[in-house]
């Protein structure tokens, strides 16, 4: 099996095809048999991680999976304020449960 | 809830292994041998188990006919596979999104190192209390889970923090939530303990009352509010034993029971089952369609039956709730016409401690030690 690379790339839509752009180089997206139209369309003008093998496209690696034990969620899944989360490690740590 | 067709699923479970190295008290997964004699379960792999490239085979086979877009990797413990981060990588590539369950004793570097960047795990800790999380697990784990969870970031990966929720741990939620937080997770399931055959005998010590659920949800309601954090609960509550509506910051989930939202799981071997409590076999995925599985007789009495108890419900919420989960009644019960054992138990009056027949062997309860709380 080829090896995979990951890279960050930015989904544009010209006419009916949909594109990554990753650094100068664009890639067509193989859209309806692996990857579904409607996640995509959704993508347009966002930054998305992607795999690339043997200089090809392969596939697009979700940033946000819905969480599916047992229902899926995907608005959960953001980070809390980096002061909160310093607050609580801070308290965390004085309790010993946290290394400092 | 109207049963969907195979072309709108959007999500499945695979599990890659039935080993497991914890013990855990409230397992449901069917396959499990007696939890209170075994403390870890170094079960043998089982003949068939899928290979990475069979496991990449039946998930296109499942795309030809219906458009998932994610996939939850679970188990047993599926970090004891070797080739887990290959695996995962494999669908990642397959422009799907992936969560791996986990217990989080396993998370090292060298495996950590070959998940494709921006992975996201679902890890499970039961309380602050290192008594509380190593009883509930079956083994001393906690600090490692802990200092696993704290060195996630390091490799781009992301996790939310899975809490079932058991009278052992009941009052520990708030805390549990803010340590969550402060080793970096990015959402809260809070999983009320869901009951298998096994865990029945222990189920009066493992099932919070209504009212310790009250109170639980209670804290994460306020957590939630306090830190911005989303909390969903994952595994419903039937309306019957608490309204939903009270706990105004937290997601509440329902069974999808077979609509759009399903989760079918895909077994070790290849064998296709409702979801990934359920013990029932709909079909071979290995010899049979992901669809005509799906859309047979038997995945159709599977979702269908409501109840005797709950024809009768009036409350708002009746047609989401649907008298529970399915697997849980047919898991305790042997059938699937029951009421979710949930319902039972939490109702019943409440027990003032858990009783001796959850101890463990070579093991005692853990002390209620306070944790630090409500400090910001």
């Amino acid at each position: 099996m080829a090896k995979t690379q990951t890279a960050v790339g930015k989904v544009s839509r010209v006419g009916g095809k949909y594109l990554v752009t990753v650094g100068r180089k664009k890639y067509t997206l193989p859209v309806g048999t692996l990857i579904s139209k409607e996640l995509i369309a959704g993508a347009v003008g966002q930054e998305v991680d992607v795999a690339i093998a043997n200089n090809t496209l392969v596939g697009i690696i979700g940033r946000r999976p819905p969480i599916t034990c047992y229902i899926p969620v995907p608005e959960l899944l953001e980070a809390v304020e980096e002061e909160v989360q310093t607050a609580l490690r801070k308290v965390y740590t004085q309790a010993g449960i946290l290394e400092g | 809830m109207s049963q969907a067709t195979h072309s709108e699923f959007k999500q499945v479970v695979i599990e890659v292994t039935e080993a497991c190295n914890h013990a855990c008290l409230h397992c449901y997964n069917y396959w499990r041998p007696n939890r209170l004699s075994e403390s870890v379960v170094p079960r043998m792999r089982p003949r068939g188990i899928l290979t990475r490239m069979e496991i990449l085979r039946l998930l296109r086979k499942v795309r030809r006919s219906a458009p998932i877009s994610s996939v939850a990797i679970s188990g047993g413990e599926p970090f004891l596979r070797p080739d887990l981060p290959e695996i995962v990588t494999d669908i990642a590539s397959e422009g799907l999104a992936v969560v791996t369950i986990t217990n989080g004793t396993l998370l090292t570097d060298s495996r950590l190192k070959r998940f494709p960047p921006g992975s996201y795990f679902e890890v499970t800790l039961f309380s602050t209390n290192r008594e509380t999380h190593n009883y509930l697990a079956g083994r001393d784990c906690f600090k490692t889970v802990v200092a696993n969870l704290d060195r996630l970031h390091s490799f781009g990966c992301h996790f939310v923090l899975a809490v079932v929720i058991t009278r052992l741990n009941v009052r520990d939620v708030m805390q549990t939530i803010e340590l969550g937080i402060a080793l970096g997770a990015r959402g809260v399931l809070l999983n009320r303990v869901n009951l298998g055959k096994e865990a029945l005998p222990i189920a009066r010590d493992l099932v919070p009352c209504a009212d310790e659920l009250r109170g639980a949800l209670q804290e994460a309601d306020r957590a939630a509010e306090k830190y911005g954090i989303g909390v969903a609960v994952s595994v419903p509550v039937p309306p019957c034993v608490l309204d939903p509506r009270d706990f105004p910051h937290l997601h509440f989930g329902w069974c999808p029971r077979g609509g759009k939202d399903a989760y079918y799981t895909i077994g070790c071997t290849g064998l296709l089952r409702p979801c990934n409590h359920s013990s029932l076999v709909l079909g071979d995925l290995r010899k049979q369609g992901f669809a005509d599985i799906v859309k047979s007789a038997k995945t159709k009495a599977f979702w269908s039956p409501v109840p005797p108890e709950c024809i009768a419900c009036t409350h708002p919420l009746k047609e989401s709730c649907a008298g529970g989960c399915r697997a849980a009644a047919r898991e305790c019960h042997g059938d699937v016409n029951k009421i979710d054992p949930f319902v039972a138990f939490t109702l019943a009056p409440a027990l003032t401690e858990p009783s001796l027949s959850l101890v463990r062997l070579g093991s005692r309860l853990p002390s209620a030690k306070a944790s630090p709380s409500g400090a910001i």
